[in-house]
């Protein structure tokens, strides 16, 4: 304290002077970053707070729901089932016929039907048909696994997929009922939320390194290097510029709840949707293209978080381009949008929370379970 | 590399103001937040509580108060608000041009505010024409001793005042509406108030007795507290010498009085007294329940807004929850501390305030129900 009295008392008027407009330069640098970002929160606050939560009108249905082991699709369904459905169970994979048995369910809606579930998976939708109930599968994964889902859909009464450039395939394999029906977001996970000083940054993708995310990200690597930049997910040592991102890789899994605070934390969150050329990533044996956006597109939205995605077919008709999120076709386009829209706050943050508003009103699994319940003929 | 002194002092500074400037940048960071986050809120519950409203095809003449200052931001904000509901508008400026601007363009109707200043052969005039002449009394009831008799040369009369109907009536009118004042969003609409205007506690208006009054017993309570009071006579207060430097005796545009209304935590809102010596005529002693104008502006702008009760005002506002309410200095002061300190509560009352302001009390919406009531 003396000390720096002493110190005070030997400035001259000039350096306490020079000392002052540094502080005043900084304050309205600080003012500036701060109030963008603060208006974003409270900006995507409000918007959520408008929207009450849906309250469906309930069907006389009873619903036996199979989990994928997604928690984020899984939780959303079964919050919307229990809003729409008069009675809803939740069967794990192993014991699905068994409970149905038990349950006599209308309806037996399995998630994607991969990954966790048992070898007589299959077996087991058999006898479940065998008690004259109707069975639904939701593919999540396609068209990335379409050798495998080939096999599991002709088992299905219906066969429900996110990617509609699949939607043929399963009828030519002669499935009587097929549907196209994008994910959505599970809004009491995504949410605006004001994160942690830690968890803020200009730049953030979540997800595992595939090859063409790789590529982008080698190709804008120079350009992300002076930013405050964060990037999760496996497999990203594969980069060729991996020495200039190192700092800012987190690798494995990020648990859901970071994510979250993590999208809420970015000035711009990218996604890059995963290649659906059949190699060295995935089992699209059909060769099909991806037309459809991934749920992570309604995940980034639905936290009011500015969104930068490369461009799917169908994206248009959820979310307008320039509007309600943007969009890149090239590494150079991505990488010139970064650099606009971290100078531009203000249209930035106008897109997040119209992104929020679109999300919050039409792509909610509230609205989705209602819009996959009529297209399986119940209710209205 | 060769240090001199001169370049390892100016390195030193460097670093010292490279300090300074990042303690500014936190403090600003935090500052702005604040401020962005309390917008956004704020803009966001506006964009919300928007809905469209029909455009009519007529066309209505706009005749100007033509009263000008303080009267003109109410003809900026009738004639701003008409233009978007109707598909001709024509304003005429002065007065006595009404009639024969009226026989040129034969509007569908010709539309008076006020009226005090109008002589009554205007209206005639203009009703010989045929065209219908419509009225809106926006001080009543503290005139009705001459708006009763002007009213008659009218065809429709409004009044801002519910009390007044069945006055209007009895006197001989024929079609007689309730309709209260609104806001004008082009000219109150929540805005971040430079540090400058900021305080904790404001009041607008002039020193009515009444409200000297109350302040007189008010203000021991509020000695200390960062308070504003902007409006004419209030030396009239017994203890004006020791608030004399809270208050500024002027008249303010109504864009600085949302600022005043923005920057501050809460505001206060007093009605006047309708039977107040200073100002009046209303020997017949009509009573007033409806609330003053004020009471919409300073909820859009997204203040707390602390006011004395009239009888119809949880038309208009849940109080409690849209808006919070006082009958005594004493009620008022312990609110006024309960939300200085309870920051999240106020804040809340003032959004949900904000938003009924936004949805139910513009003057588009109050004119959109005029001219439901004209031409349905």
């Amino acid at each position: 304290m003396q000390q720096r009295a002493l110190s005070r008392k030997r400035s001259t008027p000039r350096v306490r002077t020079a000392r002052r407009s540094a502080y005043q330069a900084g304050r309205r640098d600080g003012w500036r970053e701060g109030w963008s970002i603060g208006w974003r929160e409270g900006a995507a606050a409000a918007a959520a707070a408008v929207f009450p939560p849906a309250a469906p009108e309930r069907l006389p249905i009873r619903v036996l729901y199979v989990p994928q082991g997604f928690e984020s699709i899984d939780d959303g369904m079964i919050g919307a089932l229990q809003l729409h459905a008069a009675e809803l169970h939740v069967a794990d994979p192993t014991r699905m016929a068994e409970m149905a048995a038990l349950i006599r369910p209308d309806l037996v809606l399995v998630l994607n039907g991969l990954h966790v579930f048992p070898d007589d998976h299959l077996e087991q939708v058999d006898r479940i048909r065998e008690m004259g109930i109707r069975t639904a599968v939701w593919f999540a994964d396609d068209p990335y696994v379409t050798e495998q889902t080939v096999a599991i859909a002709p088992h299905y009464d219906v066969v429900v997929t996110h990617e509609r450039s699949t939607v043929e395939l399963y009828r030519s394999l002669g499935c009587p009922e097929v549907h196209h029906l994008a994910f959505a977001a599970d809004i009491e996970r995504f949410r605006p939320v004001t994160p942690p000083a830690a968890y803020r940054c200009d730049v953030c993708f979540i997800g595992q390194a595939f090859w063409n995310r790789v590529e982008t990200f080698d190709a804008i690597a120079e350009e992300l290097a002076d930013l405050n930049v964060f990037i999760a997910g496996g497999l990203w040592e594969r980069l060729k510029s991996y020495g200039l991102l190192k700092r800012a890789i987190r690798p494995g899994w990020l648990p859901v709840d970071e994510s979250v605070l993590y999208y809420n934390g970015a000035k711009i969150v990218i996604n890059l949707h995963r290649t659906a050329e059949p190699g060295s990533d995935n089992a699209n044996a059909s060769g099909l293209p991806g037309l459809s956006v991934n749920p992570r597109t309604f995940e980034i939205a639905a936290c009011g978080a500015f969104q930068l995605t490369d461009r799917r077919e169908d994206l248009e008709a959820y979310y307008r381009p320039g509007l309600e999120l943007e969009t890149f076709d090239s590494p150079a386009e991505l990488a010139a949008k970064i650099r606009h829209y971290l100078k531009h706050d203000d249209e930035r943050r106008r897109i997040a929370v119209r992104g929020l508003a679109r999300t919050l009103r039409e792509h909610t699994y509230t609205a989705r379970a209602g819009s996959l319940l009529r297209l399986l003929g119940y209710g209205g | 590399m060769r240090v001199t002194a001169a370049a390892r002092k100016r390195s030193v500074r460097n670093r010292a103001y490279a300090g300074r400037y990042a303690a500014g940048r936190r403090d600003g960071w935090r500052d702005g937040w604040r401020d962005g986050y309390w917008m956004g809120l704020c803009e966001r519950t506006v964009r919300a509580a928007e809905a469209p409203l029909p455009v009519r095809d007529v066309h209505v003449m706009y005749v100007s108060t033509g009263k000008g200052f303080p009267y003109s931001p109410i003809d900026e904000a009738i004639a701003g608000s008409l233009e978007q509901l109707v598909t001709r508008l024509t304003v005429v400026e002065r007065k006595e041009e009404a009639p024969s601007a009226a026989a040129a363009v034969r509007p569908d109707a010709v539309l008076f505010l006020d009226g005090l200043h109008v002589p009554p052969d205007i209206p005639d005039r203009i009703r010989e024409l045929g065209i219908r002449t419509v009225i809106w009394f926006t001080d009543d009831p503290y005139y009705t001793d001459i708006t009763a008799s002007l009213a008659l040369h009218y065809d429709d009369v409004f009044t801002l005042e519910a009390n007044c109907v069945e006055f209007y009536r009895a006197a001989g009118c024929q079609r007689v509406w309730h309709l209260p004042l609104g806001f004008y969003p082009g000219h109150f609409r929540p805005q971040n108030a430079p540090a400058g205007v900021r305080c904790d506690i404001a009041f607008v208006g002039s020193g009515y007795w009444n409200r000297v009054a109350f302040f007189d017993q008010l203000l021991p309570y509020l000695k200390g507290r960062d308070l504003r009071i902007i409006g004419y006579w209030w030396e009239r207060l017994r203890d004006y010498r020791q608030f004399a430097s809270r208050i500024e005796g002027r008249w303010m545009t109504p864009q600085e009085t949302a600022l005043v209304y923005g920057g501050a935590k809460i505001v206060i809102n007093m009605h006047r007294e309708p039977d107040d010596g200073t100002f009046n005529s209303n020997s017949v002693g009509l009573g007033a329940v409806s609330p003053n104008p004020r009471t919409f502006e300073i909820a859009a702008c997204a203040s707390l807004q602390l006011t004395d009760v009239r009888s119809e005002l949880a038309a208009y506002y849940v109080p409690g929850r849209e808006i919070e309410t006082y009958a005594s200095p004493e009620e008022l002061a312990a609110k006024i501390d309960h939300y200085l300190v309870h920051e999240d509560e106020r804040r809340a009352i003032a959004l949900n305030g904000l938003y009924r302001t936004m949805r139910d009390h513009s003057y588009a919406r109050r004119l959109d129900a005029m001219l439901g009531a004209l031409f349905g």
